[in-house]
């Protein structure tokens, strides 16, 4: 038996940030029903006759802002709450278009680099770190290395692609910071670009999930993992990404929720055989 | 299996023997803290606490001391045994000056503050140990007497438990504390409860049980019904069977029974109040307070219960008798009313009921306001909290508490959000019509409109009006101005918050900003908290030579909070000069603990104007900060300042 939060299990849980990304995971999963006086959405309603709490397949959240801050702090909610044994981060994010992403494509993250503390002095930057987890290997092995060599999480992208290129999956490092970089051109946005130079993906909340998740794993008895699928909504080495974003954020998050959902369908059949 | 259940019998066990007679308790659970101030609660059972910390993970007990929050926590600890849970109480109580020096000490971080908790448990449990209980079983703790330490290490305490709910699974907290704001990480993850006062029916069937005193009771005054509608003071009336008028006298009943001479009490009241100052805790060495008071009278005490002793370490049954002995003693000597010796009686500002039952002991009007004027100058918040717990108006005019009242009232429209805050709940804690008034004032000119109307024949206290309702419009006279140098610290302290709010002339400031190097700390202190309204590049140098040169630290407080001021209504070039010289100095600010946490409060102004601008030097400067701390938990507190920023500047 999993462990147990203060209002039940999870197997999966699923963090969102932007209204879109909310939105697409919502729908695809069909986890429309809001748990009464909380910030979660399920499939249906359990409520156990022998009064214990409710086991979920899947439960969804979504941040109240974007940062790395917020993140973590909704994380720490939903491991309190629900315990979940994996959780996803499902969204969009602006991608390099020279390291092997593009617009419309899903990026799952394999390493997550803290593009925030720096100490600046002498007119040079120097990288703090700090401690914190990485994606999962086995949910990156088992699960998102095969689907980016398959096609079928295609099916369940149900909104038009901007253009007429074909979905695609891969996966990539991903820079974590506090800005929204919209300016190819700023001095900071470049030195990011050159400081993380195998950064493909670029957001501002999976070292919240990361730092968080590292915080959790106090307990032999929990052992959460994590996942960061990304669809590129926008290019920070292009210009206008704004206008990009805009025409794409929609199309990004749906395909990043489809890459999801047919990862969560594996798990969750996996799991089902090995109890049959 | 068989290590919890022995865990859960050792819980038990130590438990004290239960009060006799029992009360029957009710609980009020609260939405906020603003509900709980306003006493906008839910009324419920006892039973209710357990149910929702299991439940939700984390509640808070508040409560004014003397509520019967420790006899309820233990009630519970009982009750979790024989629900299956395993009950893990931390009295805090116990805690003597080598606890707080451990968990203070700069290696220590939320692991070892945990394990630390553990051990101080009652069962003594360590964290390996209970790292090898089930996750899924349910452990709760209930830790007592928060109020007993000082205020940041209550915080970090509550910070601790909160974690711990989340990292160690199954875990649930319940933490009693008195009626004090708490900066809480997640507040929609804490439930709010206090218990409530004793229903008049309880008291009476309490009493009716002592058939005698029922009389007594009858014949009582609202104030002495008022009191015994408090757990601890009806305990001691059905005990002693002798009425007061208010908290002391229950004690001096109340010690009449050991019986101790005048002399006796006056060396222990004057060892209650050294061992206070010595060990900053209730906890102290048995052998200390012997050599103080004799063996012999340490053993009458012990036996008629009003001390306990465990290993050599002693410790009033209630902290009440220990503040009411050190308040005793406190208040015949008023030579010594300062700021080092109200730290001392206070924990640091932390626990206000031992001034407040100085100032119920004293016996002439002349002296109580003396002692609210003195306190005013270390604490407005501590004087109004003392006017608040004053049930009647035997020693202090209605003027002397609208002056304290208005002054709080003035605060609840600070540019600082957190000085704003805490002058509401002060306000809220102010019981009666006319604090009600002052808590309803929406404007300052709110608040004159009720100060004029406040009939009074007192000079000291028309004139004060006079000064204190000066219209922003207006000017005020140069002997005004020099009243900043009064030793009254209400006078002083109106001329000082006036002259933020008015024209003042050149020649008056350059008055003013003579002061910044008088001999006398609290005349420096205010004219640096003037200066805060006159923002300049001028005044900003001169603020940080106070900030490098100052000896006092309420000092060198006011000018960092007047240079945040200066930056937040001042010009873009003031506000970048300001905040660089304050980076500049971020060192010497960080390495204290006390200035580093008043920087973090002051540098939150939600009508800032310019806002973009000020959340991107705020943040620079938070930042900068955090990367100046090296200490354990850094990063933990630079998460809570960021989200309270976070909160703000949404």
């Amino acid at each position: 038996m999993s462990a147990l939060g203060t209002k039940g299990r999870a197997v999966v849980g699923i963090l969102t940030i932007i209204d879109e990304e909310f939105t697409a995971v919502r729908r695809l999963f069909n986890t429309v029903i809001n748990i009464p006086g909380t910030q979660y959405f399920v499939a249906a309603l359990l409520i156990p006759a022998d009064g214990s709490l409710p086991t979920y397949e899947v439960v969804v959240c979504q941040a109240t802002g974007q940062s790395n801050l917020t993140a973590s702090d909704i994380v720490r909610d939903f491991i309190e709450d629900f315990r979940p044994e994996y959780i996803l981060l499902i969204g969009i994010a602006g991608g390099h278009s020279k390291r092997e992403v593009n617009l419309g494509d899903v990026a799952v993250a394999d390493f997550v680099e803290d593009s925030e503390f720096f100490k600046l002095s002498s007119g040079k930057s120097h990288q703090r770190k700090r401690p914190y987890d990485h994606p999962s290997y086995k949910l990156r092995k088992v699960y998102a290395k095969p689907l980016c060599w398959s096609d079928e999480w295609h099916k369940h992208i149900d909104v038009k692609r901007p253009n007429k290129k074909k979905p695609r999956a891969t996966i990539a490092n991903l820079a974590s910071g506090e800005k929204l970089l919209g300016d190819r051109k700023n001095a900071y946005q470049r030195m990011l670009m050159k400081q993380f130079d195998k950064a493909a993906v670029f957001e501002m909340e999976g070292f919240g999930l990361a730092t968080q998740v590292f915080k959790q794993r106090g307990s032999v008895d929990y052992n959460p993992q994590y996942l960061i699928i990304r669809g590129i909504s926008d290019l920070v080495n292009e210009a206008s990404n704004q206008d990009t974003r805009d025409k794409w954020r929609v199309y990004a998050a749906v395909a990043a929720a489809a890459f999801g959902k047919a990862l969560v369908e594996k798990i969750l059949s996996t799991r089902t055989a090995a109890e049959s | 299996m068989k290590l919890l259940e022995s865990l859960r019998d050792k819980a038990v066990v130590k438990l004290p023997e239960p009060p006799n007679p029992p009360f029957n308790f009710r609980v009020g659970w609260a939405s906020s803290y603003d509900a709980l101030f306003e006493n906008q609660v839910e009324v419920s059972t006892e039973d209710s606490l357990l149910s929702a910390t299991v439940a939700q993970g984390r509640v808070l007990l508040c409560g004014r001391g003397g509520s019967a929050k420790t006899v309820l926590m233990n009630r519970l600890v009982s009750s979790a045994a024989k629900r299956g849970f395993l009950p893990i109480k931390v009295d805090l109580k116990l805690w003597s000056g080598r606890d707080v020096e451990r968990w203070s000490s700069p290696e220590a971080d939320h692991t070892s503050r945990f394990a630390q908790l553990l051990e101080s448990s009652s069962m003594d449990l360590t964290l390996p140990l209970f790292a090898t209980l089930p996750a899924n079983e349910i452990k709760v703790f209930f830790v007592d007497g928060l109020n007993e330490l000082q205020s940041g290490i209550g915080e970090q305490i509550i910070q601790v438990l909160d974690s711990a709910v989340t990292d160690q699974l199954g875990t649930r907290v319940l933490v009693s504390d008195r009626l004090v704001r708490r900066d809480l990480r997640a507040p929609h993850r804490w439930k709010l409860a206090t218990v409530l006062p004793l229903t008049e029916d309880e008291v009476r069937q309490q009493i009716s049980a002592h058939g005698d005193l029922i009389q007594l009771y009858d014949a009582a005054t609202p104030e002495q019904r008022e009191l015994w509608s408090s757990p601890f003071f009806l305990n001691a009336f059905l005990k002693s069977g002798e009425t007061g008028e208010n908290k002391s006298s229950t004690f001096v009943s109340f010690l009449s029974k050991v019986p101790l001479s005048p002399e006796e009490q006056a060396r222990l009241s004057e060892a209650a109040f050294e061992l206070y100052r010595k060990y900053g805790s209730r906890t102290f060495p048995s052998q200390d307070l012997i050599d103080a008071i004799t063996a012999e009278v340490f053993h009458r005490l012990t036996h008629a219960g009003v001390l306990a002793e465990e290993d050599n370490k002693a410790y009033f049954s209630h902290h009440l008798t220990h503040d009411y002995l050190a308040a005793f003693f406190f208040r015949t000597r008023p030579e010594r009313w300062n700021q080092s010796n109200f730290d001392v009686i206070s924990f640091s500002a932390s626990s206000f009921d031992s001034l407040a039952m100085v100032l119920e002991q004293i016996d002439s009007v002349d002296s109580a306001e003396t002692f609210i004027r003195e306190l005013f100058d270390w604490n407005p918040y501590a004087a109004a909290y003392c006017i608040a717990e004053q049930k009647t108006d035997r020693l202090l005019s209605q003027e002397m508490r609208a002056v304290v009242l208005s002054m709080m009232a003035e605060r609840k429209f600070d540019l600082i959000d957190a000085t704003a805050r805490r002058a509401s709940d002060a306000l809220y804690l102010s019981s009666g019509e006319f604090g009600a008034k002052f808590r309803a004032a929406s404007t300052l000119e709110g608040v004159f409109k009720l100060v004029r109307r406040i009939p009074s024949q007192q000079e000291w206290f028309n004139e004060w009006r006079t000064v204190f309702t000066t219209p922003r419009s207006s000017t005020v006279e140069r002997a005004t101005v020099r009243q900043l140098q009064s030793k009254d610290s209400v006078i002083g302290w109106t001329v000082s918050n006036v002259l933020k709010r008015i024209a003042v002339p050149r020649e008056q400031l350059d008055y003013v900003k003579s002061l910044i190097t008088y001999r006398t700390p609290v005349v420096r202190w205010r004219a640096v908290h003037v200066l805060g309204a006159f923002p300049s590049s001028k005044h900003s140098r001169l603020l940080c030579g106070v900030l490098d040169r100052d000896s006092n630290h309420w000092v060198r407080f006011g000018a960092v909070r007047s240079l945040v001021e200066m930056a937040a209504t001042g010009n873009s070039s003031l506000r970048k000069s300001v905040f660089s010289a304050v980076r500049a100095r971020l060192g010497k600010i960080a390495s204290d603990q006390r200035s580093r946490r008043e920087l973090e409060s002051v540098l939150l102004v939600s009508r800032v104007k310019r806002r973009g601008e000020w959340i991107q030097f705020v943040s620079d400067l938070l930042r900068e900060l955090y990367d100046q701390d090296s200490r354990s938990g850094a990063t933990e507190r630079f998460e809570r300042i960021v989200k309270k920023f976070n909160e703000t500047y949404a």
